[in-house]
């Protein structure tokens, strides 16, 4: 039988990374109980878990580490750096064993030799932890001899079967025995045979059989198997067949009480057992009785064992009623679904509204509400807190600076600020790349900060928030800041910037993420390649996302990321110009104004409009994107807010709201920067989606190098 | 095939099985088991050595006997080995694990099928 090991595999680098974030806390409270607790249940559990995949390196490694936070658990040994250090090169060591058998390089073994001999000479006089002894008052263990020739490995599930023949069966010729010999055929069986009805030897009829069994069967044969083997006796026994033990269950769960079983079986009732045991003295009142051990303290163990037992039972709670895992696959393939549903939606209206048939209408109405619904509710599936992905920095802060001798503290906010899982697995690079930037470049040393008058630890706050459609993600630190003259001065070296370009701060800062712009003077394992922000502008840019940084000098530097929350479904603002329609996301739309052939001549054709008292330039999109024909005479512009700016865009007619669904354009048209993408319309037709950001952008090139090439 | 004697003093007797224990011979074990039962006063011994097989008739059998005995605070010991037919299907079909009756074990708790 092929096992999955993908389930085993994803909880591992779940508690990997859960792993990880407790050592680091912990290495900030050495105390915490709960902590240690944690990353102790952490090891145990891919220990247990490993073992039972196959995984026997993993959980033989995870076993020594696990030893050891035992002892930490029971005080024996106290939290260290050192302590932390060789178990976060521990959790390193068991990821690179997970991508070994996922196809990844094999682990390095001298690496995990040093880490078990490091975590060893922690033990106090080199022992182990022991078992703990079992509180157990068990009278007499009944023999549990097997039977049976058949064969059953770990994977095997173990059967309850009760069998229960007629008191007849042997006038028909039927051997029970028999039955039981077949049964061994199947795997290793204990039989009990119960002889409660077994009458007074003066009362048995030798020609009826009063015996019934109780047989535990541990086979990977499966319950037909079983079944087939009473397949001519059906009509003359009892039979019962459970599952009590299988490859689901969990090897930590403690096997079943006694009473538990007896109440399962139907062989007593659960009042009966209440009696009996209220009938005994509890343990503890045993003990004192027995003047082992004082009441105080008796009580004091059970108000310990109670806390515990309600913490995990809320855990339990938590988790079960809070979280369900799903294949990811599965979710792109639903919100794949919604998008057609939403496409097929849009031409059941259009199609209603031509029809002007009003009970049509009535339902395609109705339609687009319940999808309008679905697809919010598959967006909100998608969406993931991006906590997780803050988390993951705090280990690369730790050892980074600890690498460049630097102190630093990472701090973050919004952690819980949700968005689209794509966008989300796309951000972790770029992510990187900024923090490795602020802490190389940005954060000095402890003492050119404290000669700087600064506290001598640096800080990198990471935040989230939302704003609109958007979440902003700003990186801040309080180092030196970036320095536009000097910023400057570097691109035009490297002849990035001509000599007399002239720049705002803004657009000097904006130079670092240039492709082989580099600041360091020297390069180091961090950075100075200069390909590192590089990567992070064209990574935003496929996201459709834009950066800005604002900084001062000796104060610090704040680089902010906005990004759309989700890539799939958007709300758009459906133009039309000429024949061609057009989407602008509606996030970025503020309003919509009136621009007549009067408006256009009092400019003297220059492309501005005067809303309110405020001049808003404006992109005719007929003349940007040569459609044919001739505009009406009241044209619409649509003003949007891009990069702090309102922004007009002329179109012929604004249509109204519309749910879009963003297909990619494809190869054909990956240059196409002013797109982000296309949707399909109700009538089967294709609309263009806009990128009002880069249209600004490209609208500004052009008008600047016209306006150089107009000069003398 | 199955003999009893009983000491001078009526308080021990030496049941000797031999044979099958099986339906067909029910009838038989049964008599001398109720044999057994009224004339041994303390202390009943059974050979099985010469026993070639049995079956669940003749182990039930043997239990109430084993019941009766214990009821009547008299009891039955097992001497000699016991045949490996015997064994076998003593613990295939689940004897050796028989809690008995109350208090007392079974007449035949702790037979191993192969030992």
């Amino acid at each position: 039988m092929e096992i999955d090991t993908s389930a085993f595999t994803e909880e591992a680098y779940e508690l990997l990374s859960e792993l990880e974030d407790s050592l680091l806390e912990l290495e900030e409270a050495p105390e915490d109980e709960d902590l240690i607790g944690r990353v102790f249940r952490a090891m145990h559990t891919i220990k247990g878990s490993g073992a039972m995949f196959g995984f026997d390196d993993i959980a033989e490694f995870t076993h020594e580490v696990e030893t050891v936070f035992d002892m930490v658990r029971g005080g024996s040994i106290p939290v260290t750096k050192t302590l932390i250090d060789l178990t976060l090169a521990a959790r390193d060591q068991i990821r690179s064993m997970l991508d070994a058998s996922a196809g990844g390089d094999p682990p390095d073994e001298a690496k995990a030799q040093t880490i078990i001999t490091g975590l060893r000479a922690l033990v106090p006089g080199g022992g182990g932890g022991g078992d703990e002894g079992s509180a157990n008052a068990q009278v007499t263990t009944p023999d549990t001899q097997q039977t049976g020739g058949g064969k059953a490995d770990d994977k095997a599930t173990t059967f309850r079967i009760t069998l229960a023949p007629s008191e007849d069966i042997f006038a028909n010729g039927t051997n029970p025995v028999l039955l039981l010999y077949e049964l061994q055929d199947l795997g290793p069986c204990n039989v009990v045979a119960r002889l409660g009805d077994l009458p007074h030897f003066e009362e048995l009829d030798f020609e009826k059989c009063y015996t019934r069994w109780d047989i535990i069967l541990s086979t990977n044969e499966g319950e037909n198997a079983i079944r087939d083997v009473f397949i001519f006796v059906e009509d003359e026994c009892e039979i019962d067949i459970r599952v009590i033990d299988d490859d689901d269950s969990f090897d930590d769960e403690t096997p079943k009480k006694l009473g538990e079983i007896l109440i399962e079986r139907g062989d007593i009732k659960p009042e009966q057992l209440d009696q009996v045991l209220h009938a005994q003295a509890p343990l503890g009142e045993r003990l004192v009785q027995a003047g082992v051990v004082g009441a105080e303290k008796v009580k004091s163990a059970l108000v310990e064992q109670k806390v515990v037992q309600e913490k995990r039972d809320n855990r339990k709670k938590a988790s079960a009623s809070t979280s369900l895992r799903v294949p990811s696959e599965k979710l792109d393939v639903l919100v794949d679904l919604v998008g057609e549903l939403v496409t097929v939606q849009a031409r059941l209206t259009q199609t209603s509204i031509s029809t002007h048939d009003h009970d049509l209408q009535l339902i395609a109405e109705e339609v687009e509400r319940l999808t309008g619904e679905l697809r919010d509710n598959t967006m909100s599936i998608r969406m993931l807190a991006i906590g997780t992905t803050f988390n993951k920095f705090r280990r690369l802060v730790r050892d980074l600076s600890k690498e460049l001798g630097k102190e630093i503290e990472m701090t973050t906010a919004g952690a819980d600020t949700e968005l689209d899982k794509t966008v989300i697995d796309q951000l972790n690079d770029p992510l990187i790349h900024i923090i490795r930037n602020s802490i190389d470049h940005g954060v000095e040393p402890p003492d050119v900060r404290e000669a700087a008058n600064k506290p001598r630890v640096g800080k990198v706050h990471l935040s989230a928030e939302h704003s609109g459609a958007s979440v902003l993600i700003k990186v801040m630190d309080d180092g030196k800041g970036l320095d536009a003259a000097l910023l400057k001065r570097k691109a035009i070296e490297k002849g990035q910037l001509p000599a007399d370009a002239e720049l705002s701060d803004k657009e000097c800062y904006m130079l670092i993420f240039g492709a082989g712009f580099s600041m360091a003077e020297k390069i180091t394992n961090v950075s100075g390649r200069g390909v590192g922000m590089d990567v992070v502008r064209k990574s935003i840019d496929a996201l459709r996302g834009s950066i800005d940084v604002q900084s001062e000098i000796g104060v610090g530097t704040t680089i902010t990321l906005k990004l759309p929350l989700t890539l799939a479904i958007i709300e758009g603002l459906l133009v039309k110009v000429g024949d061609e329609s057009f989407i602008l996301p509606l996030a970025a739309v503020e309003e919509c104004v009136e621009l007549t052939r009067k408006d256009v001549s009092d400019t003297h054709g220059r492309h501005v409009i005067n809303v309110r008292d405020v001049i808003v330039p404006y992109i005719r999109i007929r003349d940007r994107f040569e459609v044919k024909g001739n505009s009406p005479e009241v044209e619409q512009i649509v003003i949007a807010e891009v990069n702090e700016r309102r922004v007009g865009f002329v179109v012929d007619h604004v249509i109204g709201q519309h749910q879009t669904v963003i297909k990619s354009l494809g190869k054909n048209f990956e240059h196409s920067d002013e797109f982000s993408g296309a949707t399909i319309l109700g009538d089967g037709s294709v609309a263009l989606i806009l990128d009002l950001q880069r249209m600004v952008q490209f609208v500004q090139v052009e008008e600047v190098d016209e306006l150089n090439a107009g000069q003398p | 095939m199955f003999n009893l004697s009983v000491d001078d003093s009526g308080k021990n007797g030496t049941l000797t099985l031999a044979g099958d224990l099986v339906i067909q011979n029910a009838h038989a074990l049964r008599s001398s088991l109720d044999e057994a039962l009224t004339k041994v006063e303390e202390t009943l011994t059974i050979t099985f050595e010469e026993v070639s097989r049995a079956d669940l008739s003749g182990l039930q059998l043997l239990c109430a006997a084993h019941k009766s005995f214990l009821n009547s605070d008299k009891k039955i010991t097992l001497e000699g080995a016991l045949p490996d037919a015997l064994k076998e299907v003593i613990g295939t079909a689940g004897f050796s694990n028989c809690a008995g009756d109350g208090d007392s074990s079974g007449i035949w708790t702790g037979v191993k099928a192969n030992g």
